[in-house]
């Protein structure tokens, strides 16, 4: 007997069918967000402040290579002078933005351990600014 | 920033800690601790968030697992990534060894929801279980049909307390224990190699000596929150096990008399089968149920250039597993 309650997990997610041979993953992102089928089920999401698509690795790091240009500009005298607060966070955002890459992947591949030890590398840089500012 | 915790800078850190767990600290050869410092709102450097962890040997020499034991952030300060900033610490240190494994057991409470997801983030995998170690209120053993006649009068043949015991003989004695401990394939204590003798109760822990040599012994360490914490309960012959009721029969009465505030007998068991003795001798206990995660150390596993290195020498030493793996690669199983 077929139960009538039972839901059709597919309606509420449409596959979206792609038209034509695709080379790469971003011709791939591309036609999937044009399509007709994507615009109407996630189309409404635009306008929100919900995050519609998934994480992109880019993104991250592209914050990571803003906030590192930001600490390279730094000379000794601009390390003396910044207020406390703002050394003390743009370490801290820029650490929040590596979190993010060592947990996308298994922390202990190579990859892992590399973004770790970039991570450890950062760290002790803060604490050699701090030296230089005399509050440690 | 992270810094160890030491005896120097514990003070920053206390507020973040229980004190048995920073007794442990600072006694255990085997038990670190790392701390996370911010600035406060006053601009100084304060402890904000703390991670204990111990190593846990297999044979007294070879790392066999790390046990995160305590991992707590300051209820103001959560959210700003100091749990984070504590825990890749801690990998680094993990993943620059060799030890295989990496666990944690959380409280399978609702109160513990937010751990575990953080830890979840951290590629823990969590398992639902419960914990076969044995902790029940000292006041609760009045029950107990072993120990309802017991007064501190009553004299029991052959026990004596550890404090008229030598030190040499309780340390051969102990040796014996570990050797034992070691062909058994049970975790070895590392207070049994780094024996000193203050780390006993003088009085609760009783010893049985014939003719001079210590056939059985159970020490008992008194932990600050009042933990009766059973370090060593056994004797050298196993069909000498009669004494072991004497020495519970003496250290119960000791332990009575002493009147510890919050008194709770509690004993590390290593498997079912040892919660099982002590709970027919004590009494049956709730146990409590958690949550235990572990996480793999990958980083020394074969790279796939280290594969392709030994490979052909690997499939000559075990030609039946080529031809498994081959069914299972071609669908021919």
């Amino acid at each position: 007997m077929k139960n009538s309650n039972k839901r059709d997990v597919f309606e509420d997610n449409p596959q979206v069918e792609i038209e034509g041979e695709v080379s790469d993953g971003n011709e791939l992102l591309t036609k999937i967000l044009n399509s007709k089928k994507f615009k109407d089920t996630y189309g409404a999401l635009k306008d929100t402040p919900l995050e519609a698509f998934p994480f992109f690795e880019e993104d991250v790091i592209e914050n990571v290579d803003y906030l590192t240009r930001k600490i390279q500009t730094w000379d000794i005298e601009t390390v003396k002078n910044v207020p406390a607060d703002e050394l003390e966070q743009t370490f801290l955002s820029l650490y929040d933005n590596l979190y993010v890459l060592i947990q996308n992947v298994n922390p202990f591949w190579q990859v892992g351990m590399e973004r770790i030890k970039l991570l450890k590398d950062y760290q002790d840089l803060y604490v050699e600014m701090l030296k230089v500012r005399g509050e440690l | 920033m992270i810094t160890a915790i030491t005896n120097d800078n514990i003070d920053l850190f206390e507020h973040l800690i229980p004190d048995d767990l920073i007794e442990d600290l600072l006694i255990r050869n085997d038990f670190y601790g790392l701390g996370c410092i911010r600035r406060d709102l006053d601009g100084n450097f304060d402890g904000f968030g703390v991670l204990l962890f111990v190593k846990e040997y297999d044979d007294g020499t070879t790392v066999e697992n790390y046990h995160i034991k305590w991992l707590y952030v300051d209820s103001s300060r959560r959210g700003d990534g100091i749990g984070c900033e504590l825990i890749t610490e801690l990998y680094w240190d993990f993943g620059n060894t060799e030890v295989p494994t990496m666990t944690v057991d959380i409280p399978a409470i609702e109160e513990y929801e937010g751990l575990g997801n953080f830890l979840g983030d951290w590629h823990f995998q969590f398992l639902p279980t419960y914990t076969v170690d044995f902790e029940m209120p000292l006041t609760d053993l009045k029950k107990n049909k072993y120990f309802s006649k017991a007064t501190k009068d009553t004299v029991i043949k052959g026990v004596v307390p550890l404090k008229d015991v030598e030190e040499k003989s309780l340390k051969y004695f102990l040796s014996q224990i570990r050797k034992k401990a070691i062909k058994r394939g049970l975790y070895v204590d590392t207070m049994l190699t780094e024996y000193d003798k203050d780390y006993f109760d003088p009085n609760i822990s009783t010893v049985v000596v014939k003719n001079g040599f210590v056939e059985g012994a159970m020490l008992v360490h008194v932990r600050p929150s009042g933990r009766l914490e059973i370090v060593v309960f056994d004797t050298l012959q196993d069909n000498n096990q009669m004494y072991l009721m004497r020495m519970l029969n003496k250290s119960y009465q000791a332990a009575l008399a002493s009147k510890i505030k919050n008194a709770r007998v509690y004993h590390k068991c290593y498997n079912e089968r040892g919660m099982n003795f002590i709970d027919g001798l004590f009494g049956t206990h709730s146990t409590p149920y958690v949550l235990r995660g572990m996480i793999e150390n990958t980083s020394i596993a074969l790279s796939s250039e280290e594969w392709e290195e030994i490979k052909e020498e690997y499939w000559k030493d075990n030609p039946d597993l080529y031809e498994d793996v081959k069914a299972i690669v071609t669908g021919n199983y």
